[in-house]
């Protein structure tokens, strides 16, 4: 039994720096089922239409955070999100938002690099476990575990930055991810490193740029929940601020 | 070293600085949550306005009503105007608004495990609960201290 092909009006933002001056939309008619991606939308238009058309991916499965774009003005991995969630209505794909766009639904995610890197993303070991020999194990309970890994499940794939109206406003806010990853290696029992990350948790585009709009939580594509790591995060920075005006480190 | 002429050229889409919460529902949803804090001002002014009425007043051991003149005319001139009482009664919905809305967003802020050798968080509903509890207690309190000093 062959079920007739249904099909969508898919615009796309395009834009190609070397003869636009500014983006323009394009309109496609993507046939479609119920397993159909945008991602895979995409690569029906690439395919059929438009060879010239842009756009970054790779795992096609959630995990490598490549393919982060605006699906109806809402940031959404093209890979994880189906045609078939909008029928009866038209589809709008534009890039990620608070990006600059290099071409077409490709953005410059420099600026999410470079903060994810300021933050210090890895264990730092105390004193007594740098020289730790790699035959040793560092053991954990479950708790301890437990304590990160639901923020250590981020992909960096920038949905949380395109949702951030604080971002928006104030691109040097260190950002959802970022500041989700320094709490993740902060509350790891294996990181000593806390004093080293505070001078970024504690500043003005830390911690405390977030105004708790909570719209991070609610696009993240893994459940990682910014939202709730910066809160915690504004935690430890007062908790900070207090102890080093009862007990000045220098 | 090859030359190759770049066309690099990113594009940065204009902010909307002020008409930028128009975008989405959940902005806007965000804007009115923290925009009560407005309506909170205008209580809290309300409140001082009274307490000024009542440094007006002049309190005698014998108390006569034109002593407290300005403060009884702050109760039924200033608080029994029909706007002010509206206004009041719009201030009281927002402000329990801005309640339920931050209730719901708390648990976010509490990360506790139940036990020291569990893995299981506290449950969101307990923090909820906890303050919906606050919110409930200080309302008692604060009618039965009115109620009995009237």
């Amino acid at each position: 039994m062959e079920a007739t092909q249904k099909t969508m009006k898919v615009t796309v933002l395009r834009y190609r720096p070397e003869q636009d001056k500014e983006p323009w939309e394009q309109t496609f008619d993507v046939p479609y089922h119920k397993d159909t991606s945008v991602l895979e939308a995409l690569f029906y238009i690439k395919d059929n239409f438009e060879p010239s058309l842009s756009f970054r991916w790779s795992c096609r499965m959630a995990v490598c955070g490549s393919c982060g774009m605006m699906v109806n003005g809402v940031p959404h991995l093209a890979c994880k999100t189906f045609l078939r969630d909008y029928e009866g209505k038209d589809m709008k794909i534009e890039p990620l938002a608070n990006f600059p766009i290099e071409r077409d639904l490709v953005v410059d995610l420099s600026d999410l690099i470079e903060k994810i890197e300021r933050i210090k993303p890895y264990i730092i070991p105390d004193a007594k476990n740098a020289n730790m020999p790699l035959n040793k194990n560092f053991k954990q309970t479950p708790m301890q575990m437990e304590a990160y890994l639901q923020f250590a499940q981020c992909i960096n794939c920038g949905c949380c930055y395109a949702a951030c109206p604080q971002y928006k406003l104030n691109p040097k806010f260190i950002g959802p991810a970022a500041l989700t990853l320094l709490y993740r290696y902060n509350v790891d029992n294996r990181d000593a490193g806390a004093k080293l990350r505070a001078p970024f948790l504690n500043s003005e585009e830390g911690a405390w740029s977030c105004t708790f709009v909570g719209y991070c939580s609610e696009v993240c594509p893994k459940h990682v929940d910014p939202s709730s790591a910066i809160q915690l995060g504004k935690k430890m920075s007062a908790t900070d601020y207090v102890f080093n005006m009862i007990k000045p480190e220098h | 070293m090859s030359e190759v002429k770049s066309f690099r050229k990113p594009y940065n889409p204009p902010v909307k600085k002020m008409t930028w919460w128009l975008e989405n529902p959940f902005y806007i949803f965000y804007m009115v949550r923290e925009g009560t804090a407005v309506l909170a001002l205008f209580a809290v002014l309300e409140i001082l306005f009274g307490i000024f009425m009542l440094a007006l007043c002049e309190l005698t051991p014998n108390q006569s009503l034109t002593g407290v003149a300005p403060y009884v005319w702050y109760l039924q001139n200033f608080l029994g105007n029909p706007v002010i009482i509206a206004l009041n009664v719009i201030i009281l919905v927002s402000q329990l608004f801005h309640a339920v809305t931050w209730f719901a967003l708390m648990p976010k802020a509490v990360r506790v495990f139940m036990n020291k050798n569990s893995t299981e968080l506290l449950p969101e509903w307990v923090t909820k609960a906890a303050l919906y509890l606050g919110l409930v207690g200080a309302t008692v309190v604060i009618l039965a201290v009115a109620y009995l000093t009237k």
